[in-house]
């Protein structure tokens, strides 16, 4: 659905400022996907995302949505917008409008819907982020850190896009507010079919929830690839900083230690790995006895 | 259309015009625009011209990096020279139309006033591109120190002056970020007709209007955690001390305006 074709990006070419921040990067993104793209600060995955939908011209290279180029005439910029929705960082510096249901409104006005059309797509995006009719005419400054960060992400939901691109949705939030987010995103991806893309730098969050995993390192594309098998390259990701998530580093230390495990076991999720070490020990325990 | 604003910009450098005392920077650009203003003849002004050139050349900031500043003042000098091309009417007449009548001493003029205008601001530039803002703020704290003998809050107003000019790359980032969040919304600021874009420009200052209170309050907070009291007592890590190079930057910057003054009071056509 989304491809980058060689994309590089220099900042501020010519000056002292220079910045090779994206080098050379290719990949596809395919309709459904559910995608983390993972890289330390500075790897350039926060540039990356600005591609998505033209807000960043490649210095070279080209980005394609269903195979045609986002900067070639026959395409207009305002519908790359309304159907790649991106969420930055911190969304909820962007709420302006004196109540939550009319700053969501503000994209599918600009995608000039009629009224009636917006406020049925706003209130529609607003359940989906589980916030029900009495926020509506509330000013978004009133909500809570994690409430206005959910407006936020229905002011985006609400132009209805065929991907969503967040760039650390959980940055800021306590453990809990960061669950109720990423699991509302894995809900919209379970439920709509909406294709994610997940900008972060927590392995644990990508094990979690991505299918797949693109790791960014320092402007380069390092690793792109199935989530269990990106996360083999223990070493490499420690070396640059990044590790894997915990689950997998205890079954690698354990196997250090020279306990064996079964190829097969879930070393992904919190859930599959309890479930792996509880089986092993009974076993273990089992042949004591 | 915000990457151009090359004022309050510091282009990295080891040339002698970084190392100056900002103090001396700072009398000198008064002295540049000063002398800008005694010049009522081409010849004053090219030898501005001349002398500005040398500068930058010293300073080794690539004169493309200061030009692109002068785009922000386009329109300025776009109207100046309108309004001056049409006013005066000296010299002899070279074209009419309708009401317009456009004298030879009007486009002298004209090309004065944007010639002025644009050493004016390349000149201020050139400061703010070799000195950084801290250097700028504790060379006008010292050098306007006199003040305080007429209960002028000096360190105050350069400490309000320091934090605006921090904040300038921040807010600027922090107004980048939100433009893009909210074209990501599909938001249009090329909007045209002045009241439509007006209030297009209504998500973008919003945000950055609140962001702008936040960091305020949040810069006081940490000013008191760290116990500032204002300037009373309060001594600098590295005061400023004129070295060798500021009392030749002080000997050329007064020839060049005896220079100026001379020009001035030449009795010549030119």
């Amino acid at each position: 659905m989304i491809e980058f074709r060689n994309v590089d990006y220099i900042y501020e070419p010519e000056t002292p400022y220079e910045m090779h921040a994206v080098k050379n990067v290719s990949f596809t993104i395919e309709a459904g996907e559910f995608v983390a793209l993972l890289g330390h600060t500075g790897s350039g995955k926060s540039t990356l995302i600005e591609h998505f939908n033209g807000l960043l011209k490649p210095s070279s290279g080209s980005v394609l949505f269903h195979g045609t180029d986002i900067f070639s005439k026959e395409v207009s910029m305002k519908e790359i917008r309304s159907k790649i929705g991106i969420v930055f960082q911190y969304p909820e510096h962007q709420l302006f409008e004196s109540t939550v249901l009319r700053d969501v409104c503000f994209g599918p006005k600009n995608m000039g819907l009629s009224e009636e059309e917006q406020k049925e797509r706003a209130k529609a995006a607003l359940t989906s982020v589980g916030l029900d009719e009495s926020y509506y005419e509330m000013s978004p400054f009133e909500l809570s850190g994690g409430e206005k960060r959910r407006a936020a992400i229905a002011g985006v939901l609400a132009m209805e896009p065929e991907a969503l691109i967040l760039d650390e949705p959980s940055a800021g939030l306590d453990p809990r507010g960061r669950d109720e987010i990423l699991g509302l995103i894995r809900k919209l991806w379970q439920e709509r079919g909406l294709t994610v893309v997940l900008v972060s730098h927590s392995m644990d969050e990508a094990a979690r929830y991505a299918q797949r995993v693109i790791v960014m390192h320092e402007g380069v594309k390092k690793f792109d690839g199935p989530t269990r098998e990106v996360f083999t390259h223990a070493k490499e990701l420690e070396e640059i900083g990044l590790g894997v998530p915990s689950t997998v580093r205890i079954f690698s230390m354990l196997r250090a230690r020279g306990e064996a495990f079964p190829a097969d076991i879930d070393e992904l999720s919190v859930e599959g790995a309890a479930q792996a070490l509880l089986t092993h020990v009974l076993h273990k325990e089992g042949g004591h006895v | 259309m915000f990457k151009d604003i090359t004022l309050g910009q510091y282009y990295p450098g080891e040339s002698v015009i970084h190392k100056l005392d900002p103090r001396t920077k700072l009398s000198g650009t008064m002295l540049f625009l000063i002398s800008l203003f005694i010049n009522d003849k081409f010849i004053g002004l090219g030898l501005a011209f001349l002398f500005l050139m040398t500068m930058i050349k010293i300073s080794g900031v690539p004169l493309r990096f200061i030009t692109r500043g002068l785009k922000g003042i386009f329109l300025i000098v776009l109207i100046t020279v309108l309004f001056s091309v049409f006013y005066v009417d000296s010299g002899t007449l070279l074209v009419e139309f309708w009401v317009f009548k456009i004298y030879s001493g009007g486009l002298a003029n004209a090309a004065f006033i944007a010639l002025r205008i644009m050493l004016l601001v390349i000149g201020s530039s050139l400061m703010t591109l070799t000195t950084t803002p801290t250097r700028l703020t504790d060379g006008l704290e010292k050098g306007l120190r006199f003040l305080n003998v007429i209960h002028f809050p000096v360190h105050a107003l350069a400490m309000i002056m320091s934090i605006a000019l921090r904040f300038i790359p921040i807010l600027t980032q922090e107004m980048n970020k939100i433009m893009k969040a909210q074209m990501a919304r599909g938001a249009d600021f090329e909007k045209r007709g002045f009241l439509r874009r007006i209030r297009g420009y209504v998500p973008l200052l919003v945000p950055l209007i609140i962001s702008a209170f936040r960091r305020a309050a949040d810069l006081s907070q940490a000013m008191d955690a760290r116990c500032y009291h204002g300037g009373k007592g309060r001594t600098k890590m590295k005061p400023l001390r004129y070295a060798r190079r500021d009392f030749i930057g002080y000997l050329v910057l007064f020839s060049f305006l005896a220079a100026t003054i001379a020009i001035r009071i030449m009795p010549c056509g030119c």
